[in-house]
């Protein structure tokens, strides 16, 4: 247990809570982790981020996480896995932290979270970075400098509803908006100079799962519930297109709804999981090109390079083509995946059930696990 | 002096070095000077010449190959020779003279047998100064997973030197969980055929090196390349393949969970190495197969390097016994076989005039007709009719031949089957009575000839008996009980044939057989009795 109990001077509400946040700790699940922005791509990615379900987004070094592991260690898995100190706390949200992104570049980089109170908030990373060698705890009381809430939809006799949670983030590359996938099945784009709401988008059926920035076009898609994905015109704030991966299937899957979605890097293709398959579209043409079955349900998927990486619910992480092949497959650390992750150098980073992540290097080893 | 002036000659001297050689190696040969005398001089002459002049004298040696390899001359310079070619190698630049090298290692391998101790390294001694260096230290700015490229380099180390990973348990604990890694992050990212392709390509162009670099920079690369996986699996298989042989005493061999992971191992291995794009399958048939064929060498080294001839008295008799054995089993028996093999071995057998043939049924009984002549008085002992061989050869030559004849054999016996035209004419009346009269009047006689037959009938009686018992046990000798036999048989049948015979002849015949066969002999009897009672009274006596 690792609990010192000191039987002199009894403090049964300590022992109480320690026990909680022991409990807490284990049932924790991290939703997403990124990497911040570096200016030079080659190396090793060192900080990581991940947003995790007690509302913290803490910043992690690899190296001193290697550092701090013996030789050879981080290779196995499956063993008692290190529990990480943070480099670097922030106490984002109440109640879970759903989505982190970075949005621009180099020092004016700003680090975005959104959570299940309907905020976003964004602190200047340049900030959270340099809280390097504090007591970690001392970040949970930096100030964001931007504090977004979503709006309460007005009922009859001025009642408001619930601020409605957001499930997923983008950010456009100009590092202008920010646009968020709310449980209200709308999804709102958020001006940040002004911090205020510069367009709705309104038309889903039910609330959203994820949502993407597709700039070439001026255009964003989400995906939703209702098992749906559309794009969307920021403009005018229309939609152009509904995809339905469903539409085709006779029967309906138990877990209809889109789950997640990706953009390659010109833009052109679109992964979109939904349920036990991923469906790779092609947008100028409009069409479905491959339907790939999956084991468990899809709940992250990322492009790299004219390749899918795709994760679960199940301890895998599978590299396909485009034509739906398996390329390969490897174990991974936790056991429902949520969240994947890729750095530019091609270390990819795996986040899911018991607050585990798991950095897999290029080669496809396991460079370290540990948990949050 | 003709010759030792010209060799102070610079240029043709070398033209004539190898004449000079020639005539040495010519006396050698012929036992006129010492044998080791032309290795002596090609040692010297090596060792005073410089590099490249070696190769020149190295070609002579190669050319005169044969010659030097005959036992006489071999027996008194191999050593000489070995220690020739050693000091060649030595002096030889192992990266610049490749070729020459090889050459070099080319003639020990042809000249000296396979068996030559000094080249199968009787302890299996391992290489060790063969070591692989890698970083120790992670590089700046450079983004591996610096962990996995030290686990991955460390397994060199035991590579180079798979001894000391049975001395020391921690060493295999450490072996086997670095092996884990590696091989976990192979059967993680299969290679695609494309993949196998173009790093094939890239291999094939003639940029073979002796080792791969252990640059953490490449690290990534050679991930992917196909051979460079190749090359570490089968390594592994070579390790296992020594963990698994049999130490010298029992102490040395691994236990029993340790052959247990090796095997788990192995067969990761061998799963990834038929993973493994270009022709996975066949690249690990092979492997296998050369696997196999070292395995044999380690043995055979273990048994102390017995020589591949065996001693030709051994072999003979070993072959000569399965030879036996196999002609043996073909057709049962060695008789067996010779007769089947007969009609090849005589394809004139056919139209041989000497061939033995089928003699003709009068032929045949011309002695027993001969017997049957009153006049000739044959004693009764030498009768033919006694004789059962002769008479049943006869019965089968009369069923072919004379089947007339033949069916009076129910009748008259064996008598009656002899043609007529041998018998003398009194004889001859007796078997041409009608036979259905003498049927009728049997019946009747039936009990009386019986008696008769106890007292009187000697000759006849036994002969019959006699007869018949041969006939049955021919029979059941034979295999398809055919008609001659059933005839022989039936005289006999109140004596005691089988049920089956019995019901094939029916009740008619059954009743008249018998009697008719016993009047007959009757009959026969009484023309018999005049000269031959006193030896029926004899031969009852005796019998």
């Amino acid at each position: 247990m690792g609990l010192a109990v000191d039987c002199r001077k009894w403090d049964e509400a300590a022992y109480r809570s320690s026990i909680v946040e022991e409990r807490e700790s284990q049932c924790r699940t991290v939703f997403r982790t990124a990497f911040p922005p570096s200016p030079h791509p080659n190396p090793n990615p060192d900080l990581i981020v991940a947003a995790s379900s007690d509302g913290s987004v803490n910043s992690y070094s690899l190296s001193s996480l290697l550092f701090s592991l013996p030789v050879g260690f981080g290779n196995d898995r499956g063993q008692n896995l290190l529990n990480a100190r943070p480099q670097c706390f922030l106490q984002g949200h109440d109640g879970p932290a759903y989505d982190v992104k970075f949005c621009g570049n180099g020092e004016d980089a700003l680090l975005l979270s959104c959570g299940d109170d309907g905020r976003i908030r964004g602190w200047r990373w340049k900030e959270v970075s340099n809280l390097e060698g504090n007591i970690p705890l001392q970040g949970g009381h930096l100030k964001p400098i931007l504090d977004l809430v979503n709006p309460q939809h007005k009922g009859p006799w001025g009642s408001a509803s619930p601020i409605p949670e957001n499930n997923a983030i983008a950010v456009d590359n100009k590092g202008e908006s920010v646009f968020a996938a709310a449980g209200d099945s709308c999804a709102y784009c958020w001006d940040v100079e002004k911090s205020e709401i510069k367009m709705v988008f309104k038309g889903h059926s039910d609330y959203l799962h994820c949502i993407v920035a597709r700039n070439s076009g001026n255009q964003i898609i989400t995906g939703s519930e209702d098992g749906t994905a559309r794009i969307w015109d920021c403009r005018s704030g229309k939609c152009i297109q509904v995809i339905d991966p469903e539409k085709d299937k006779k029967l309906k899957e138990f877990f209809p709804h889109v789950s997640c979605i990706a953009l390659d890097a010109s833009e052109s293709w679109l992964a979109c999981g939904n349920g036990r398959t991923l469906s790779v579209w092609n947008l100028p043409a409009r069409e479905c090109i491959s339907r790939i079955s999956t084991r468990a349900s899809v709940q992250d998927i990322v492009f790299d390079g004219n390749q899918i990486l795709a994760v679960g619910a199940e301890p895998l992480l599978s590299r396909y083509d485009m034509n739906g092949v398996i390329l390969s497959q490897i174990q991974c650390a936790p056991q429902s995946v949520f969240s994947i992750s890729l750095h530019p150098a091609g270390v990819t980073a795996v986040a899911g059930y018991g607050g585990l992540v798991d950095v897999i290097s290029q080669f496809g080893s396991h460079l370290c696990s540990f948990c949050c | 002096m003709e010759y030792g002036q010209s060799i102070v000659d610079g240029e043709v001297a070398r033209g004539q070095i190898p004449r000079l050689l020639d005539i040495v190696l010519y006396l050698c040969e012929k036992e006129h000077v010492e044998a080791g005398m032309i290795f002596q001089l090609l040692e010297d002459l090596t060792e005073m010449s410089t590099m490249r002049n070696c190769e020149d004298i190295f070609g002579y040696i190669e050319s005169k190959q044969d010659i030097l390899g005959k036992p006489e001359l071999f027996a008194r310079g191999k050593l000489v020779m070995l220690r020739t070619c050693n000091q060649l190698l030595r002096r030889l630049s192992k990266a610049n003279d490749v070729v020459f090298c090889g050459r070099i290692i080319m003639f020990l391998a042809h000249f000296f047998p396979l068996s030559e101790r000094s080249a199968v390294n009787i302890k299996g001694v391992f290489n060790t100064s063969n070591e692989t260096k890698y970083e120790k230290e992670a590089p700046e700015g450079i983004s591996i997973d610096f962990n996995f490229y030290k686990t991955f380099w460390s397994l060199q180390e035991h590579f180079c030197n798979p001894a000391s990973l049975t001395l020391a348990p921690t060493k295999w604990q450490k072996f086997t969980s670095s092996l884990t890694v590696v091989l976990n992050t192979f059967e993680a990212q299969p290679l695609s055929d494309e993949e196998g392709d173009a790093n094939n390509i890239e291999d094939e162009a003639a940029t073979f090196s002796i080792k791969y670099l252990t640059s953490s920079k490449l690290m990534g690369l050679e991930l992917k390349d196909p051979s460079f996986r190749r090359h570490v699996l089968v390594q592994c298989l070579i390790l296992f393949d020594y963990l698994k042989a049999p130490g010298k005493n029992d102490k040395d061999s691994p236990s029993e969970a340790t052959k247990e992971e090796i095997k788990s191992c192995e067969e990761r291995v061998k799963k990834l190495l038929e993973m493994t794009p270009p022709k996975g399958k066949e690249f690990l048939n092979s492997i296998e197969h050369i696997l196999e064929r070292e395995r044999n060498w380690v043995w055979w080294k273990r048994d102390g390097c017995p020589p591949f001839e065996k001693p030709p008295i051994e072999k003979k008799s070993t072959q000569d016994g399965v030879k036996k054995r196999r002609i043996r089993w073909r057709l049962g028996n060695k008789e067996l076989s010779q007769l089947w093999k007969w009609a090849d071995q005589n394809p004139n057998a056919l139209t041989d005039p000497q061939r033995v043939r089928t003699p003709a049924v009068t032929e045949y009984w011309k002695p027993l007709a001969e017997d049957m002549d009153v006049t000739a008085g044959i004693e009764a002992e030498y009768h033919h009719k006694n004789n059962r061989v002769y008479c049943w050869k006869g019965l089968r030559f009369s069923a072919r031949q004379d089947l007339d004849g033949f069916s009076r054999f129910t009748e008259y016996g064996i008598e009656g089957v002899v043609p007529f035209e041998l018998l003398p004419l009194d004889v001859r009346s007796k078997y041409q009575a009608k036979p259905n009269e003498r049927s009728k009047r049997a019946k009747k006689e039936e009990i009386k000839g019986a008696a008769h037959q106890a007292e009187e009938n000697q000759i006849a009686t036994p002969a019959s008996e006699i007869d018949v018992e041969g006939g049955r046990a021919d029979l059941e000798a034979s295999a398809a009980p055919m008609d001659t036999d059933a005839a022989i048989t039936t005289g006999n049948i109140s004596h005691g044939g089988s049920p089956d015979e019995q019901q094939k002849q029916g009740s008619d015949t059954d009743g008249g057989q018998e009697p008719g066969q016993i009047e007959a002999d009757a009959e026969t009897e009484a023309g018999l009795i005049d000269g031959e009672a006193d030896t029926e009274v004899d031969l009852d006596a005796v019998g």
